[in-house]
């Protein structure tokens, strides 16, 4: 077990792109974190760097106070499980799961018994003979983290390790890598694009754009105070309403616009600079439920009941911004999460209460601002 | 027959135009192809059972692919009265094996280290390798005679093997399959601790059968037609290889064609029982190393 830590760390790709840009990080030991953001946001890019499969062009890696940058993989005493598993298709599953223990010279009744000891962890007794084209799914998967627990390394890194699965799967697979970290107390580094895998299983989640690091903290905190308007939209779903603020007054009291209407601000003034303005789909609600809060009237587009809860989508009556603060266009949507009987029919209005107490406030940068 | 009865005897809808059609044309096309490509090989089995008499004599028609009666071994045993076949075909035993089995490492770890490794000049040699793929060996063969006989090679197993362990055509087979292997397979590899030798040792090359069948079949078929390389370096039958004993007959009068077939049957047939039991390996060696189309 080993803290790991990134000072400044940047990556530059042959072509020119920049993959990683000064990139600063400290994971504790026996720490789950979890790397989150889109496809290309250089997540992946960051554990191959760890793992010594790609080069660093600055900056520092150390595992566990020593810095790494010049050494190889298999000196790093790292292991790593592949999205798509990346099982030695020739060897058994005892012999995928001896690999790296061989390569280590370990001794025959060592490797034994290790291998043993994961195997009836994992339940893969029943399958040690067989080839990986023989398995399941979910077998392949626990494969490749036996081969990875195997070894007792000091941290593990995991690349999107159940995109392959199917949701029922991947539900219970997530839930038994983190027993699986919490049991073993290892430091692992777990990289996903997949929000819910991230709120779920990282204590902390390090959300990245463009190989720039945007926010680092516990799902909860990255959900109830986003950094920045990227992190707004790319924690929850469906994602934060976000749109450009219009401040008015309504009767002498400071109101945020709302298309032809107008919501009154309560509690304190929208901070100095607000430019954007942000609503979670649960800041709207029944009015019947909640009649303290001001309403606004709007034309459903599409209801979907996902049986505990009904998401409303209808015509923003705002001018929708995207994460850049750039206009959506007039074809914006938004968002309410509503009780699933709340009575929703794509084509007809809708009256919803506004929690005007949960607007989130963004500056012209799309940094948020404290209210 | 109406669209409608067609597809109720069937079950399926009717195909526009007719599928017997195609089916047939299709059946025709490979039957007939297949007939251009067997006709030599059976000509020269039906031949080498022949007479001498017969064998030019009934080459115009049909009866060329027909026994008749009097069909014997007599040419084969003749063949080995009359020159040395079975030192013919141990000597291309051996030269084309020891091609193979010492072309088969030198070539695959050329391609994986073309295909896989980041070395300053990777772009230049790969270049040069598609390069001296196109020249054809007959313009560099005086200049390489030249070289070798001044090494004191000639008239050697040696001469006859060394120029042709290193092949860019194996390179480049090797290169394209190693290029389509999962790179996260190596990757893994290195991560659970194996340095490059040892990834490529036992995770690349169990992996990479097919190439490796495919690279065999092809040099072993290339080389053991060879005639021009061995008839300048060789002085005698004893290292001579089997295109050069076939040439023997010509200059052995009188002129026996009923010999000659036999001979090429006895040299064609380790090839074809070669060809034949790796064919599954080889069409998908060519498939995989992207040969294929």
């Amino acid at each position: 077990m080993a803290a790991v830590e990134f000072r400044n760390v940047e990556k530059v790709f042959p072509d020119g792109t920049r993959a990683i840009d000064r990139f600063s990080l400290e994971v504790e030991d026996g720490e789950l974190l979890v790397l989150l953001g889109p496809s290309g946001c250089g997540k992946s890019t960051l554990l191959r760097l760890l793992a010594g499969l790609e080069a660093l062009d600055g900056g520092e890696i150390l595992i566990g106070n020593s810095v790494v940058n010049a050494l190889g993989p298999r000196e790093r005493n790292v292991a790593m499980v592949f999205q798509n598993y990346a099982l030695y298709p020739h060897m058994s599953v005892r012999r995928n799961l001896e690999f790296p223990l061989r390569m280590q010279r370990m001794a025959r009744s060592e490797i034994a018994r290790r291998v043993e000891r994961t195997a009836r962890a994992l339940g893969l007794e029943a399958v040690l003979e067989r080839r990986p084209k023989a398995l399941s799914g979910g077998q392949r998967q626990r494969v490749a983290m036996g081969r990875a627990m195997v070894r007792e390394p000091e941290v593990f890194l995991m690349d999107e390790p159940l995109s392959n699965l199917d949701a029922k799967l991947r539900v219970q697979i997530r839930a038994e890598i983190a027993e699986l970290q919490r049991r073993l107390a290892t430091t692992m580094l777990y990289v996903t694009h997949d929000q819910v895998e991230a709120m779920t299983l990282g204590r902390r989640v390090a959300v990245l754009r463009d190989g720039v690091l945007q926010q680092v903290g516990p799902p909860q905190t990255l959900y109830e105070r986003p950094a920045n308007l990227f992190v707004a939209a790319f924690v929850g779903s469906p994602e934060m309403n976000l749109f450009r603020a219009e401040l008015t007054s309504q009767d002498g009291v400071p109101a945020l616009g709302f298309g032809e209407q107008r919501l009154p601000l309560v509690g304190p003034a929208p901070p100095d600079g607000a430019v954007f303005a942000g609503l979670r789909p649960e800041a709207f609600s029944d009015p019947s439920a909640r009649p303290e809060l001001p309403s606004v009237a709007v034309d459903v587009a599409a209801a979907e009941s996902l049986g505990h809860e009904r998401l409303v989508y209808f015509r923003s009556p705002v001018t929708g911004v995207d994460t850049e603060g750039r206009e959506r266009g007039a074809d914006s949507f938004m968002a309410a999460r509503l009780p699933v009987e709340a009575e929703a029919h794509s084509g007809r209005g809708l009256r919803l209460a506004v929690d005007m107490g949960a607007v989130y406030w963004f500056d012209g940068q799309g940094q948020a601002l404290s209210a | 027959m109406n669209a409608a009865t067609r597809q109720r005897r069937n079950g399926k809808p009717p195909v526009p135009g007719g599928r017997w059609h195609t089916r047939a044309f299709s059946y025709l096309f490979v039957f007939a192809s297949a007939a251009l490509f067997v006709a030599p090989i059976l000509f020269m089995l039906v031949g080498s059972l022949k007479p001498d008499a017969r064998v030019l004599a009934e080459a115009g028609g049909w009866h060329a692919f027909w026994p008749g009666s009097g069909a014997s071994g007599q040419n084969y045993t003749d063949v080995f009265h009359r020159v040395p076949f079975a030192r013919y075909l141990v000597n291309s035993l051996w030269i084309n094996g020891l091609i193979v089995a010492l072309g088969l490492p030198v070539n695959a770890f050329a391609g994986y280290a073309l295909a896989r490794l980041r070395w300053r000049g990777r772009e230049l040699a790969l270049a040069a390798v598609l390069a001296i793929l196109v020249i054809p060996f007959e313009a560099i063969a005086v200049p390489l005679f030249y070289e070798l006989t001044a090494l004191g090679m000639r008239d050697s197993y040696t001469v006859q093997v060394i120029p042709f362990i290193a092949n860019p055509l194996s390179i480049y087979l090797f290169y394209s399959f190693f290029l389509g292997l999962p790179r996260e397979l190596e990757e893994a590899a290195r991560v659970d601790g194996a340095g490059v030798l040892r990834t490529f040792l036992t995770i690349v090359v169990p992996n990479a059968k097919a190439a490796f069948a495919s690279v065999t079949i092809v040099t072993f078929l290339f080389y053991w037609g060879m005639y021009l390389w061995p008839l300048l370096v060789t002085g005698g039958p004893s290292v001579r290889p089997l295109p050069l004993g076939i040439a023997t007959f010509y200059t052995l009068p009188p002129l026996q064609w009923g010999d000659i077939l036999a001979f090429g049957m006895m040299m064609v047939a380790p090839v074809l029982v070669i060809f034949v039991i790796f064919q599954r390996w080889f069409v998908r060696g060519v498939a995989a190393t992207g040969l294929k189309g």
